[in-house]
């Protein structure tokens, strides 16, 4: 190549990078300012996690209803919506209203990160269900939207194979146990149970529920006392333990992929999977039914309760006008729609459950069902550390390296160490 | 075929196998996974997803954010690394070692923590949620620039110093003699600008707040991905739409960065 | 060469000072405080003491030595399949370009995709499973048990990052003047003698150039675990990133996981010292990043 090739395509380039350069600050420059259209209606910032298809419908109505008021929908993921807001919060810059899922509530509630609420919305008290999982100390930090629970599927052609029946489901620890080991024996390319491992951050959700349906607990009443180490809790984890043997140990999306496969018995799982099995093993004869309690007449068939809540943070500015779109919002009609989209969990509305939807769906109404005996974790500031602690010791459990008693020891003396730091 | 040529086309095999197995589950009916190697042969082929994605999820206005932002960014980085690469390979200057010290730095330091100081800075800026903001911090991202400086460093600087005495100015120097020398390396930059810009997808997801501003890696992200569930058909569906660009660019410019280093030597 | 800094330094600078300098000096600035940033409010100077933390704290010697694996564990195998490739590719006479592009494949997916892809791939039921049961191997639970999850992660960041690396060789394996080989043929010597007398000298640069990046990269594993087992099962995939990111967004540690990353940064910094010293003979002033 020559000097005069090199002058050439060396003034082509600088003209091309010259025009690059303009045509880059022309569209860069005035959009920095666009995105904030200024309006005569005050407009609310809300994020949530559903589809903006399944919500949007929803909004639109409460547009109209309050033509004075703007709503900004935002979708959030589940991957990475928590460093969304929590970078806006220390921004200072919080959406005026934001969905909160009952995990990550209690480690804004410790830091005084939600408006305490209790003032401001008694009327939503009676009408509502899941309070447990918003309140602290006696005082409310969000509002009750949906609300999830997790309930046991059962595989009906496995079961008959297995000489069982699933139109009389197990109902009890004993016979629960007893058509696990029954189904994992019929079949070798298919186990009796499906247990949570890999994701720590969901195993106490799938054992507690044992524990709770025999009495036992994470703290007492006062929320002071560590309760671990009860007897109730050593039986229900020994009792899990030994459903391992006949169980696939798996992640909860891969356990669900295998229960549609046919290949597993039965698994705890949610509302979720009435929409999707359906769709993904039309030949699946499948069953739902409330989690077997300890034994007939002893503990009750308990369960996880989470929820969805909608809360304001500090710092927020149109609280008001916040409020106003939550109360629209946890309405039943409102509430119902997004629940027949996703899946994912009902409505908080004490009048969802006289819902006709449950009605024609028997499936759906036995989680409205299996809410009724479902336990939330409590809201306790230190709570993220101590579900830490309970998920670091029971996947010990889970894997063999600790006895139940002994991970539930070793958990109980590091709660009680949380809850009473020394001198 | 020679045995090299067996080893290299069992290595291209592995290396493009889930393509196939991404188009493989792209075209499936339903939205499951894993496909296990029963399914692989039985389960019927549909286009649903990819209509679905069409009509259901925006992608065009995703797609047509992530060409805006991709197409200002790197051509700029490229321009811009290369006048910075160069100044650095060619010049001593007081604070030249601490210059790539620190873009080292940054290249090291994990974007978990500087993502809620981006943030702040951002909303101080009034970036959130522009494409300006989509854009400069690309245009900030050192690697380009140690590249072409490593790769200035490599090239013999004859030619610019016999334009030097010639008479040129530094700036002609620049555009005439180092810029057209540069194919090669700047081929690479762009490429790995193009990979970086385009599946960008923290940053995207937590400085934008509007559907409309969302870029590709975002939208599918919050359209496939629920909480409980991965719709893996139309997630796979999207990644495979979204590849295509990229796998065109570097086909575009593999000759450049493969064969233009010759050139590029100085000879 | 002009002894002060160019005008060409400063475009690119001007951004880098915003976008990249000041987030840096932040984190490290942060690295002192208390910062929770749920109640950026309550912020305050605590000294060295999230340092101090770190050094005492199991969990951050556990992620620390979890990474160390995955780094050496990975790396050389990158290296050396990267090298071979591109050496295949290189005395490739035709079709090159497709062969280029095939390999080249993995490196336009983001790590996201990947990893989903390798998450199903790697499932109880999964593709993998499903040959091995063909073969007549019992089904493995590659990320379900304790001791393969993290192996199982190496084998796909090795997968994931070899084709882009192979390329960069590649390329400066093509600027080698083709004389020079010819004359190495003549003299006799053998295809290895000439590949290590001849390429591996001239393409050093470029490999040390991938060794630093690579080094950067794997320190920095984090998508991986997040989409495939979150540090589990019992710690086995707890890498340093993992482990300062739920410092921060779980338990609102800012402050603590920026002094992590300064860790981290200083240990890498010294780490890319040391292999610029053994690796390059170059003269001293390279521009090396």
């Amino acid at each position: 190549m020559g000097s005069r090739g090199h002058s050439v395509v060396g003034r082509r380039a600088e003209r091309l990078a010259c025009a690059a350069l303009a045509l880059a600050a022309i569209l860069t420059l005035p959009l920095a300012g666009c995105g904030k259209r200024p309006s005569a209606k005050q407009t609310i910032i809300f994020w949530q996690f559903s589809p903006l298809t399944a919500i949007r419908p929803v909004i639109d109505r409460f547009e109209k209803d309050y033509p004075d008021l703007d709503v900004q929908v935002e979708q959030l993921t589940w991957q990475s919506g928590r460093e969304k807001i929590v970078a806006a919060i220390a921004a200072g810059r919080p959406p005026d209203l934001c969905e909160i899922g009952s995990t990550f509530l209690p480690g804004l509630v410790a830091d005084s990160t939600l408006i305490d609420l209790t003032d401001s919305i008694p009327e939503l008290i009676p009408v509502l269900r899941g309070w447990p999982v918003v309140r602290s100390r006696g005082r409310i930090y969000a509002i009750p939207w949906m609300l999830g629970t997790r309930a046991l599927y059962m595989n009906g052609d496995l079961m008959k194979r297995a000489g069982l029946s699933p139109l009389r489901p197990p109902t009890t620890w004993a016979s629960f146990a007893r058509a696990v080991q029954l189904v994992d024996a019929v079949d070798p390319e298919a186990k009796g149970f499906g247990m949570n491992s890999g994701e720590r951050e969901v195993l106490f959700k799938k054992f507690m529920p044992f524990a709770w349906g025999n009495g036992g607990d994470i703290l007492d009443s006062t929320l002071t006392r560590s309760v671990v180490l009860s007897p109730q809790n050593i039986e229900a984890l020994r009792f899990y333990l030994s459903l391992k043997p006949h169980s696939l140990l798996d992640r909860q999306e891969m356990l669900d992929e295998a229960f549609s496969r046919g290949r597993l018995g039965f698994i705890i799982s949610g509302p979720w999977m009435l929409r999707k099995l359906p769709e993904s093993a039309p030949h699946l004869h499948f069953e739902v039914t409330l989690m077997p309690r300890p034994a007939e007449g002893r503990g009750s068939p308990a369960s996880f309760a989470g929820a969805e809540a909608l809360g304001v943070f500090r710092g927020s500015r149109g609280k008001a006008a916040a409020l106003q779109l939550a109360r629209f919002l946890v309405r039943e009609e409102n509430a119902m729609p997004l629940y027949v989209a996703t899946g994912n969990a009902f409505p908080a509305a004490v009048a969802a459950e006289q819902d006709s939807y449950f009605v024609s769906h028997p499936r759906d109404r036995v989680f409205v069902e299996q809410l009724r005996t479902a336990v939330a974790p409590p809201v306790h500031p230190r709570w993220v550390e101590m579900e830490e602690i309970l998920n670091g010791e029971l996947e010990e459990a889970i894997y063999g390296k600790k006895s139940a008693e002994a991970a539930l020891r070793s958990a109980d003396s590091r709660i009680v160490a949380l809850l009473n730091p020394g001198p | 075929m020679s045995r090299a040529g067996w080893a290299l086309v069992a290595i291209a095999v592995l290396s493009i196998a889930p393509l196939i197995y991404m188009a493989r589950v792209s075209l499936g009916v339903g939205s499951s996974l894993p496909i296990a190697p029963s399914d692989w042969w039985t389960g019927g082929l549909t286009l649903d997803h990819y209509r679905a994605l069409v009509s259901g999820s925006g992608i065009g206005r995703f797609a047509i954010n992530s060409l805006i932002v991709t197409g200002i960014a790197v051509p700029l980085q490229i321009l811009l690394s290369a006048a910075a690469g160069h100044a650095l390979a060619r010049s001593r200057f007081a604070g030249k070692g601490v210059t790539l010290g620190l873009a080292t730095a940054f290249l090291i330091l994990p974007r978990q923590v500087t993502l809620v100081p981006l943030y702040l800075l951002f909303a101080k800026l009034g970036l959130l949620d522009t494409y300006a903001g989509l854009i400069l911090p690309h245009l900030a991202d050192p690697f380009g620039v140690l590249f072409m400086a490593h790769y200035y460093q490599t090239l013999s600087p004859e030619l610019e110093e016999a334009a030097r005495t010639d008479g040129l100015s530094p700036r002609a120097i620049f555009w005439r003699i180092v810029l057209p020398l540069s194919g090669p390396g700047l081929a690479v930059v762009g490429v790995n600008g193009f990979l970086t810009t385009w599946n960008s997808f923290l940053h995207p997801l937590v400085l934008t707040t509007s559907e409309s501003m969302r870029t590709l890696p975002v939208g599918l992200a919050l359209f496939a991905q629920a909480e409980h569930s991965v719709d893996w058909g139309a997630l796979l569906a999207g990644s495979t739409l979204a590849t295509a660009p990229v796998l065109l660019a570097f086909l575009l410019f593999q000759r450049q960065i493969v064969e233009g280093l010759l050139q590029g030597s100085g000879r | 060469m002009s002894s002060r800094p160019v005008p060409g330094l400063l475009p690119w600078f001007a951004c880098f000072a915003v976008f990249g300098l000041i987030p840096l000096l932040a984190a490290l600035v942060l690295s002192f405080y208390s910062m929770n940033p749920l109640r950026p409010d309550l912020t305050h100077w605590i000294g060295a003491s999230n340092y101090a933390r770190a050094i005492g704290s199991p969990a951050f010697w556990h992620a620390l030595r979890t990474t160390g694996i995955f780094v050496v564990g990975t790396l050389p195998v990158t290296l050396i399949l990267s090298y071979i490739v591109a050496a295949l590719l290189g005395r490739l006479r035709r079709g090159e370009a497709l062969f280029r592009a095939a390999i080249f494949f993995p490196a336009t997916l983001s790590m996201v995709v990947i990893s989903l892809v390798f998450k199903s791939l790697y499932a109880e039921q999964g593709l993998l499973n499903g040959w091995l049961a063909a073969l007549g191997f019992p089904r493995i639970h590659w990320l379900q048990d304790p001791r393969l999850a993290l192996p199982s992660i190496m084998a796909m960041d090795v997968w994931a990052s070899v084709g882009y690396y192979a390329i960069l060789i590649l390329a400066a394996r093509k600027t080698l003047p083709l004389e020079q080989l010819e004359a190495a043929r003549l003299e006799g010597l053998r295809p290895l003698q000439v590949e290590r007398r001849i390429v591996l000298p001239h393409v050093k640069p470029v490999i040390l150039f991938v060794v630093l990046l690579n080094t950067i990269r794997s320190f920095q594993i984090f998508i991986e675990v997040f989409v495939l087992t979150r540090g589990g099962p019992l710690d086995s995939t707890l890498t340093l990133v993992y482990h300062l990111y739920e410092r921060a967004f779980y338990h609102f540690e800012m402050g603590y996981a920026c002094a992590i990353a300064y860790i981290l940064l200083a240990l890498v910094g010294g780490i890319l010292l040391l292999q610029r010293r053994f690796l390059s003979r170059s003269p001293a002033g390279a521009a090396a990043p």
